[in-house]
């Protein structure tokens, strides 16, 4: 193997980490199906969760 | 600040909430889009927060998302209320602002499509209104923006100052007794509950069951309320409910009287009518439907769908084979070479292939949606699904259906009874969601090349029509009882704008270009992975030898009677259940082919029957996982199971009758 074939793995690495963190932080409620929020039928109890946290902390 | 819109079911309210926030929420010419309590800030201003709520025609709430309207008004206290109304059914909107101005909060009401009102020839008198009312009356257009910062500095001037709508009667007589004798009684109660006695007690005199648990009222005093309400009720020769709405039309209708001027005809109102004659007509009006939804779909897997398609899967190939090529000369490992052209671009490229597929199917349906079309489309199935146990009401999750299972299963919240809520949930999955479309079009494209997109329309027929089927049984043995009755409000016909419909579109290619890009990219590396090595890890030569097909073989045999008992089907089975367009995507990746070249390589792995067997599984066993979580959501985890074993036992039986049936006929 040479050093662009460890390159190549590399990012393609990179990219399946950042679409797994992306998957991971939408995973409630079903985000990781609708992920467009404005289409999101439970988009209005996601901003309740964020006062929540926020009250939390 | 924090500031709420209310208002009737297709008012106009979260066409508002989008200009005043600079948001992007759906919004539809049918009601009940709205189905959650939406939050976003007011552009202009940063400390005002305008929270959209779900349409309500009163603040006595039947189903859950009325419910949700009507506990943030009453318990979370707003600093502001914008009470939209439709400037073209001004009567039925009054009818909830009476209510409104009795929660004691500073109130502004914006009457909604003056636009429609001029063009309709309808005058109305905001400042006799205003008078009669005490509250600031703004003739907007949300659709087009105007009058919308009018709207915004009244209702923030009043919140400023805390003015709050004064201290009316809208009645008189023995209506106007009992509520102020109930309205004392209670008097207490409401203060220690913080909800305005004269509200607390006409909801107590509707019998407000929720307002009668927070007044926790005493027995004699429950006694003397009831005997006011008697004595109302006797001398009135009304019910309770019926005294006070006939007491509030009767209000409506004089300040109408004197605030509104209404033309002989309606011109808006009348063109509807003609339209309606035609589109709803007893006789006609199915097969009409059935018409308009075969040319949809006729227009997007037989014309201009599909060829969009073909020319992208063609570009995308190209791009493959460049790709390749250059690997190559680089002199890039043959495994690393297979990982991206095999991996990343058969798994992710099959699924993006169908994006132009997608763009056509719900560029046609939302033209439909936000011409006024698919309220009708519920009144005239109403007749028709009412004989297998549902409502008109019903249609409209099902219809989103066919877009996502989630959002449909989120839209049954509009349905005011259990007994339908849950059937339709149950029922929605049947539907085709636009993620089954790509493993439609592949088969379809392999194996019945000449009737591509009438195998296509009869994969959605046959979903339908097994959904009437498992209607039917369930009304005999499950939901026994009968639907509630059907009432809906059906909007003027519009034309459709060009923001809805981008939007709708938008939305819809971002999903699934999303999914394309996330879901799909994942599970085509990882079927890549198991099929490129072999449990000690080294590669494989033949994918026979593949973790994947270790894996796969252990399951395989379940299928075996269905005629698709080999080891790459039964991947993409279990693959599938995370997001159906993986199904595609793990063919791609497992025969190292592109779109355009996927037909040959398919035909070794099925014959014809067991392709349509595969085909009549997909579209029954159990609904994406996100869908599950859905039904997990709304009705609990035992109907989750339910469905999912419900749907997979259906499949199986329906697969196995069929390949069964098929060899045996020869």
């Amino acid at each position: 193997m040479k050093l662009i074939d460890y390159v190549i793995i590399a990012i393609v690495a990179l990219v399946v980490s950042l679409v797994i963190w992306y998957l991971v932080k939408n995973r409630k409620k079903g985000c990781s199906s609708c992920n467009t929020c404005s289409a999101c039928p439970y988009s209005g109890q996601c901003s309740d969760e964020k006062k929540e946290k926020e009250q939390k902390n | 600040m924090i500031l709420a819109l209310a208002g009737n079911q297709n008012s106009g309210k979260t066409t508002l909430f989008n200009q005043l926030t600079g948001s992007n929420q759906r919004v539809g010419n049918f009601p009940g889009v709205t189905v959650d309590v939406k939050e976003g800030i007011y552009r202009a201003d940063k400390s005002i927060k305008i929270v959209d709520l779900p349409g309500i025609y009163s603040l006595s709430p039947y189903s859950s998302e009325e419910i949700l309207t009507r506990d943030f008004l009453i318990n979370k206290h707003p600093d502001g209320i914008i009470n939209i109304i439709d400037g073209t059914s001004l009567e039925r909107g009054l009818y909830l602002s009476m209510q409104l101005l009795l929660l004691n909060i500073p109130m502004v009401i914006a009457i909604n499509m003056m636009d429609e009102v001029y063009a309709n020839g309808i005058v109305i008198k905001t400042d006799v209104l205003s008078e009669f009312l005490k509250v600031p009356i703004i003739p907007i257009s949300a659709n087009k923006n105007e009058g919308t910062t009018d709207l915004m500095q009244a209702i923030t001037g009043l919140v400023s100052n805390r003015c709050s709508p004064p201290k009316q009667d809208f009645c008189s007589g023995a209506v106007h007794r009992t509520l102020h004798a109930t309205a004392h009684i209670l008097e207490d109660h409401a203060q220690r509950a913080n909800v305005p006695a004269s509200f607390a007690a006409v909801k107590i005199i509707e019998g407000d069951e929720p307002m009668m648990k927070d007044l926790a009222l005493g027995k004699n005093e429950k006694d003397m309320i009831e005997h006011g309400i008697v004595e109302m009720e006797n001398e009135l020769v009304l019910d309770r409910m019926a005294a006070i709405a006939d007491m509030r039309y009767q209000y409506i209708e004089d300040i109408c009287k004197k605030a509104v001027v209404r033309p002989k005809v309606d011109k808006h109102h009348a063109k509807t009518i003609k339209i309606d004659n035609i589109l709803t007509h007893k006789i006609l009006g199915i097969p009409i439907f059935l018409s308009i939804m075969f040319f949809i779909f006729w227009l997007t897997f037989g014309v201009i769908g599909s060829f969009l398609s073909d020319l992208l899967s063609g570009a995308i190939d190209a791009l493959a084979i460049i790709v390749s090529k250059g690997l190559t000369s680089f002199g890039i490992n043959p495994v690393v070479e297979s990982l991206v052209i095999d991996g990343v671009f058969a798994g992710v490229g099959s699924v993006l292939s169908f994006v132009p597929t997608i763009i056509v199917l719900f560029f046609l349906l939302s033209l439909l949606e936000d011409s006024g079309y698919m309220a009708r489309v519920a009144f005239i199935m109403d007749k028709l699904l009412r004989k297998i146990g549902l409502s008109g009401k019903s249609i409209v999750p099902m219809l989103i259906g066919f877009g996502c299972t989630v959002p449909a299963i989120m839209a049954t919240r509009t349905l005011t009874s259990d007994r339908d809520k849950k059937m339709t949930v149950f029922l929605t999955p049947f539907m085709s969601c636009s993620a089954k479309l790509p493993i439609y079009a592949v088969f379809a494209m392999a194996f019945f090349t000449q009737y591509r997109a009438l195998v296509m329309i009869a994969m959605y027929l046959i979903g339908i029509l097994l959904a009437v089927v498992a209607a039917l049984i369930s009304k005999k043995f499950v939901f026994k009882g009968n639907p509630i009755p059907f009432v809906m409000e059906l909007p003027n016909y519009r034309l459709p704008t060009v923001k809805n419909t981008m939007l709708l579109l938008w939305e819809k290619t971002k999903d699934f270009i999303t999914r394309a890009f996330t879901i799909i990219f994942i599970a085509s590396i990882v079927i890549w992975f198991l099929n490129k090595f072999d449990i000690r890890f080294n590669v494989v030569q033949d994918s026979q030898d593949s973790i994947l097909a270790v894996i796969g073989s252990l399951i395989a045999p379940v299928f075996t009677p269905l005629g698709f008992g080999n080891w790459m089907a039964s991947t993409a089975l279990i693959t599938g259940f995370m997001a159906k367009e993986a199904v595609v995507s793990t063919f791609a990746v497992l025969l190292s082919t592109g779109m355009e070249n996927m037909s040959v390589p398919l035909a070794t792995v099925f014959s014809p029957v067991s392709a349509f067997s595969f085909l009549l599984f997909t579209l029954l066993y159990t609904p994406c996982v996100a869908a599950v979580a859905a039904v997990k959501r709304e009705l609990g985890t035992k109907s989750m199971f339910v469905v999912v074993l419900l749907q997979t036992g259906l499949a199986y039986t329906i697969a196995l009758v069929f390949y069964q049936l098929a060899m045996f006929l020869g």
